[in-house]
């Protein structure tokens, strides 16, 4: 049985929870409370992930830290390989789009790593340069809410084009999602919300506080 | 209220009707106004107040419900048409309490949801785009072949934090190149205004290709933009010609934007020298919807809060009856068929104020002589009975005059 570290209010666990539950697949938890205790900056929580990141997945005797490497590892594991199943997670036979993936990993990343402590300073109260993080949330939910535009008017709405959703949509949606308490008004970006609404309406789409299915 | 007196009486565009499939629900803005617009199963356009009645949570957050919008605090359900409440699950078996979200009226012209932001009977007729008129015609036409042939393309809305009237002088600059769809290059182009707040830009070549793009003035600061793209264009060059503008509307919006950006750096006061086109009016620090008494007030039964409601029309048999208000020592005139509410803002003094349709309790006020006539849905059968508090968004006095702590 999988054994997943994480908070439940952490971004980036909250995208390895909804990977799981899209793929269906069960697991254990064991919380690490990042506020207030900090028991991730605990000797042993640090013994088992020296940077003290969430989350942490216990698969196959190992332990995996970094949300995109635990969503990339769990579509290849659990996702179905060859052209049946839920393949779509992680397309490994189509060169081009498997660096689409990839592409839009390293896009969620940067997107993530605006919007969460933009979301942290919001509801902890760190400390933060909100007027360079705010430009630079801009460009990139421009850049993103342009890309779904385009997608939805090519018939393929998902993040990577594709007309099924990439472990990249799971890594860009979480993000999306917390805008509203990262302080970001999300009334420019329509094309956001109708992909965020398919995200809602999978089967399988794990809730967080403040983040629900949608009908 | 002042913030009213600037709103235009002008038809606006709000959204391409081809963002509300799939039960979307969809959330904008119009001259400081927060709109919710969405489309229900029986294919019925809404543009509402993006706002429920009940605790002033934005309905945009809510869930679409084929025939009803439904609110995401505590699942009042408000139906497509009328704005009315139709089901609390909180009292299943309860009649469904008498209050409505607040809705604007609504067509559909070129594609686009149009509204237009103001009281029924004073609404102006539509008036149209001639240029995209034609267009319109063909696209209804019965010849199969001129159907096939005449198609424009509707651009993706683009956001831009500048105001409207910049964003509609800049146009005039706007060229693009629908022959060869080159980002860098464009032919000359000459724009005409073609409405208040829509202007056309045609290419100066032979071919004389349009584009018409409406304004949507968002807020202070803030502007959408719509663009239809004349045709004829074949199905397969749409996506080039939605590019080819995006990317050139890109070009024109940082270019603005950062005119904007260095006005307010050097102003140093902010956005001191952008005019507010209205008073934003939607969830503001002065209405705290969220810390009320009664978070799940019941819905009365019917019958059971005595005196009968008029909710959204002030009954025009209503009395005229005199107002003193105690701490100011002033006496105001309330009017027939005029709320308590209006008359108090029409001398300046401010009472906060949330679904001013009795229902939410956030103008509730001291009452210190006299006999309220209560109207609303909020208090309890034990505050009507004391009589010594008010809402003052529809309720009245009994007597001749009443006396409030304001």
């Amino acid at each position: 049985m999988l054994k997943l570290y994480d908070d439940e209010l952490c971004g980036e666990s909250y995208k390895v929870r909804l990977m799981l539950g899209l793929l269906g697949v069960p697991y254990e938890r064991a919380r690490i409370e990042l506020y207030p205790s900090r028991q991730n900056a605990a000797p042993d929580f640090l013994a088992m992930n020296p940077l003290g990141t969430l989350p942490l997945l216990e698969a196959q005797g190992a332990l995996l830290h970094d949300a995109h490497a635990i969503l990339v590892y769990l579509a290849r594991r659990y996702g179905g390989t060859d052209s049946g199943g839920a393949a779509h997670w992680l397309p490994l036979d189509d060169p081009l789009q498997l660096a689409y993936v990839q592409t839009w990993l390293g896009f969620a990343a940067q997107l993530s790593g605006v919007i969460f402590p933009m979301r942290t300073h919001v509801l902890h109260g760190a400390p933060l340069n909100d007027d360079a993080a705010r430009h630079k949330a801009r460009k990139l939910l421009r850049i993103l809410d342009e890309r779904c535009w385009f997608n939805e008017a090519g018939g393929t709405p998902f993040v990577c084009a594709t007309a099924a959703p990439t472990v990249a949509d799971v890594a860009c949606f979480v993000p999306v999602a917390l805008l509203d308490e990262a302080g970001i008004e999300s009334i420019d970006y329509p094309a956001l919300r109708r992909w965020s609404t398919r995200i809602k309406r999978l089967a399988g789409f794990t809730a967080m506080a403040g983040v629900y299915a949608a009908l | 209220m002042a913030a009213e007196e600037r709103i235009e009486r002008a038809w606006f565009a709000l959204c391409d009707v081809d963002q509300l499939g799939d039960r979307a629900i969809y959330h904008t803005e119009l001259l400081g106004r927060e709109l919710v617009v969405w489309r229900a199963g029986d294919g019925t356009f809404n543009v509402w107040e993006n706002r429920c009645p009940h605790r002033g949570v934005r309905l945009s957050l809510g869930h679409h419900r084929g025939e009803a919008l439904q609110c995401q605090y505590h699942g009042w359900q408000f139906s497509s048409g009328s704005g009315a409440c139709r089901f609390v699950p909180a009292h299943p078996d309860a009649a469904a309490p008498a209050v409505a979200v607040k809705t604007w009226p609504v067509e559909v012209h070129y594609g686009f949801v149009w509204t237009c932001l103001v009281a029924v009977g004073e609404v102006p007729p539509f008036a149209p785009i001639e240029e995209l008129e034609d267009d319109a015609s063909l696209a209804a036409s019965e010849d199969a072949d001129a159907r096939s042939q005449v198609r424009s393309v509707r651009l993706r809305t683009v956001a831009i934090e500048a105001p409207g009237e910049a964003v509609q002088h800049a146009l005039a600059g706007y060229c693009f190149d629908h022959a060869r769809f080159d980002p860098w290059q464009a032919s000359g182009c000459v724009t005409f205004d073609v409405a208040p707040h829509a202007v056309m830009i045609e290419q100066l070549d032979d071919a004389g290709q349009r584009v018409v793009f409406v304004v949507q003035p968002a807020r202070a600061g803030r502007t959408y933009l719509h663009g239809v793209a004349l045709g004829p264009f074949a199905e397969a060059e749409r996506l080039s010609v939605q590019r080819h503008h995006q990317q050139r509307l890109n070009v024109m919006r940082d270019a603005l934007e950062q005119q904007f950006d260095q006005r307010e750096a050097l102003s140093g006061e902010g956005l001191a020298d952008q005019l507010p086109l209205c008073v934003p009016q939607t969830l503001s620090p002065a209405q705290p919807v969220m810390l009320q008494r009664s978070v799940s007030k019941p819905v009365g039964a019917p019958g059971l809060s005595g005196e009968k409601r008029s909710p959204v029309n002030p009954d025009m048999t209503d009395r005229a009856f005199d107002l003193y208000l105690s701490r100011s020592r002033r006496t105001l005139k309330v009017a027939a068929g005029v709320t308590v509410l209006q008359t108090l803002r029409n001398h300046g003094i401010d009472v906060p104020s949330s679904c001013e349709q009795g229902v939410c309790g956030t103008c509730r006020t001291r009452v210190i002589e006299g006999t309220p006539l209560h109207r609303d849905d909020f208090l309890t059968p034990q505050e009507r009975a004391a009589g010594d508090c008010m809402l003052v968004c529809v309720s009245r006095a009994a007597t001749g005059t009443l006396t409030l702590d304001l």
